[in-house]
């Protein structure tokens, strides 16, 4: 109770900012309902943003920088920050009729099925080889009474919450300057466009490696005696950060270490690739003489080993020849993501913002390190750190995301550093003319943001509609049916994921030597009919409004393609409708007439 | 802030952890359950832990509470169910008993350092 009355007494000494975070916050929550999903078009959420939703934000940026500039105390900055992570990365789960993207329906499936049988089935895929988060998730669920999709909605808000505070400890490390760190944190916010804090392994598991390095920078750093690069500073150089409070005892120090076993254990049972980033941050801190816990990286390697040596070995004897093969191939990495700039003229509009928002958080962080470094500060661990994600480039393509993932791993460093660029010593900021470059730059990665993040909504809303034409299906196919959509941008797998087979028209062999200037779509039908009249024991045919979204949105095919299939197999005396609604339709083979009947 | 969580949110903790067990094990649908019961899971084991380090320091250990509630949310179910023992319940009573046995450690600690 003490913590809320001092809360309380500091919101009392900045009312008139914690009266705007307020009324902003109160402005949002009003203009949600003016958020019409429906005429979304392929910019995203962005072009169905009421005028008043951007004044929210607007006004909460404002009060924020007024915050930094008169040096407001941690709480009122406090509400400013949680105002504006339920702002971004909750505004979807607000609006949305159902949870969206269809990889997080995925994930509710997985954890269905731990929930449903009490175990795991290694072969089936590689969810199931590290299941710690789907087993987190299927415990909670079965504990709080509170569905797998609900968890799958409001999973980016809490996630965000859950890095604030690993977030701030990391920063509070390189400086006692308050403003520094939240003002990173801020930058962090405004720039994790990435979305890989949905209902998945790596959004938990994110806020895990935050807290281990968290752990290790505050508790046992070090600082070498000798240092490897002798750069000159412009001034008399700063002493290195210390972190804050007393040195740990010996029993403190081994309790820590117990901690970050523990919280690595999870990671490791958990994610393929996470833990892998773990050890080559912390073997960097350890080379370099800035962490003093020496054996922990070979101690991360020997529990990675024993995990895939024991429990995913099915899935790795399986695709050995596949891991190996995409090891260290750097062009592979870089082609896969590349490979994804293509679309409408819209989304490719939207894929240049999210390249343009990349670089430029990434150049401040650059004029900001040197900034720093000419003032006399010297945050080599930092610096390490936002640089290490970077030799993931040549692991492993990762599905076409390991650029994604390398620019989240860095993005807290990064983030420290472009804030270090306006603040980047005690004495320096104070003037008006910085508090107006942090909001220039905020306002610029808060628009950057708004339609990077949420540039690909119009495939990855689903409608209620949509939802019960997929539950429709599960009710009508029996279990080992094969289920047929038209790409896999949809609801799908959350229900008896083991019992049934998947296929997508996308990936016939006629989709694919498709003319789309002059097309044939009952070459698709054709093909997708034989397959389905070899399905034992039914298939059937799912074409929602969003998988058409998707395909157009990434260029799979022209406008309207997936509808002119759909008209092809209305048409066809081969096909008939089980169900439809207003965004989907199902469709099954005509059954044989019995000889007699 | 350098201060230690007071000592009555032990007891709260404990109370807390007793409680969501309880309604695990009795199977309420109670409709205060799911706040409970992310209270419990989230904080719980986590404080009750984190407590017998003595950071002194509010931002790291609510950090480390919620990332070794977590963690432990994680891994207690997950050796229920590679042994074959899967059950939600078994993991809620398991992690009741990590926080009564840390609070007990935290406890025997206190009245040791009283006696001095």
């Amino acid at each position: 109770m003490s913590a809320a009355r001092a809360v309380l007494r500091q919101w009392r000494g900045s009312a008139d900012l914690v009266f705007v975070a307020l009324c902003a916050s109160l402005l949002f929550a009003v203009s949600l309902p003016d958020v019409d999903l429906s005429r979304m078009t392929d910019l995203g959420l962005v072009s169905v943003i009421p005028f008043s939703l951007v004044l929210a934000l607007g006004a909460l940026t404002v009060s924020f920088c007024l915050c930094l500039h008169h040096a407001r105390n941690t709480a009122v900055l406090l509400l400013h920050v949680i105002a504006l992570v339920v702002m971004l990365y909750g505004v979807t789960t607000l609006v949305a009729e159902v949870p969206r993207f269809n990889v997080a329906w995925r994930h509710v499936g997985v954890a269905d099925y731990i929930v449903r049988t009490g175990d795991v089935a290694p072969g089936i895929d590689v969810y199931f080889n590290w299941p710690g988060f789907f087993v987190g998730a299927a415990f909670v669920s079965e504990l709080t009474g509170v569905g797998l999709p609900t968890l799958a909605n409001w999973a980016p808000v809490a996630f965000n919450l859950l890095y604030l505070a690993p977030l701030l400890l990391i920063l509070r490390t390189a400086t006692d300057d308050e403003r520094l760190a939240w003002l990173g944190v801020w930058f962090f916010y405004l720039t994790n466009w990435i979305g890989q804090d949905y209902f998945s392994p790596q959004g938990a598991t994110y806020f895990l490696y935050l807290v281990v390095l968290a752990v290790l920078l505050r508790w046992f750093a070090s600082v070498p005696a000798r240092r490897l690069l002798r750069l000159r500073p412009r001034r008399e150089p700063q002493p290195e950060p210390v972190p804050p409070g007393a040195e740990p005892s010996p029993a403190q120090r081994a309790g820590l270490v117990a901690v970050v076993v523990v919280l690595f254990a999870a990671m490791v049972s958990g994610h393929q690739l996470m833990p892998f980033m773990v050890v080559a941050s912390v073997a960097a801190l350890v080379f370099a003489g800035r962490c003093t816990v020496r054996g922990l990286p070979v101690l991360m390697l020997v529990m990675i080993g024993t995990w895939i040596a024991f429990l995913a070995v099915a899935y790795v004897n399986g695709h050995l020849d596949t891991v190996l093969a995409d090891l260290g191939d750097l062009r592979k990495s870089v082609d896969s993501t590349t490979n994804r700039v293509e679309g409408t003229a819209e989304h490719l509009l939207v894929v240049r913002v999210r390249m343009l928002l990349t670089l430029f958080i990434w150049m401040l962080a650059l004029l900001g390190a040197l900034r720093a470094l000419r003032r006399g500060r010297r945050d080599v661990s930092l610096a390490l750190l936002a640089v290490v994600p970077f030799a993931l480039i040549g692991f492993a393509p990762y599905g076409g995301e390991i650029l994604l993932r390398i620019y989240l791993f860095a993005l807290p460093f990064v983030a420290f550093f472009a804030a270090a660029l306006f603040y980047p010593v005690r004495a320096a900021g104070r003037s008006w003319r910085t508090t107006r470059a942090v909001l220039l730059v905020s306002v610029a990665l808060l628009g950057g943001f708004s339609v990077a993040r949420y540039g690909n909504e119009r495939m990855d809303q689903f409608s209620q509609a949509e939802l019960d034409a997929v539950n429709r299906l599960y009710d009508l196919a029996p279990r080992g049916s094969l289920l047929v959509a038209g790409d896999a941008n949809l609801p799908w797998r959350f229900r008896d994921y083991e019992r049934y087979r998947y296929e997508l028209l996308t990936k016939t062999e006629s989709w694919r030597r498709m003319n789309w200037k002059r097309p044939r779509p009952n070459a698709v039908v054709r093909e997708i009919a034989a397959v389905m009249a070899a399905a034992q024991p039914r298939a059937f045919l799912i074409l929602t409004r969003s998988q058409q979204a998707g395909v157009e949105l990434l260029g799979l095919a022209p406008r309207g393609a997936l509808w002119r299939i759909r008209r092809e197999v209305a048409a066809s005396p081969r096909f008939e409708l089980v169900y439809r609604n207003a965004d989907a339709a199902i469709f099954t083979l005509r059954q044989p007439r019995r000889a007699g009947a | 802030v350098r201060r230690r969580l007071p000592p009555r949110w032990a007891g709260v903790n404990v109370a807390l952890a007793a409680a969501a067990t309880l309604l695990a094990i009795a199977e309420s649908q109670t409709p205060a359950r799911p706040a409970l019961m992310l209270a419990f899971v989230l904080v719980s084991p986590g404080l009750a832990l984190v407590r017998l380090l003595r950071l002194g320091d509010r931002v790291a250990e609510l950090t480390l509470v919620l990332a070794l509630s977590a963690a432990l949310a994680v891994l207690v179910p997950s050796v229920l169910l590679y042994a074959d023992l899967w059950s939600p319940r078994a993991a809620c009573a398991a992690l009741l008993g990590i926080v009564l046995a840390a609070t007990a450690v935290e406890t025997a600690r206190s009245q040791q350092a009283v006696e001095r």
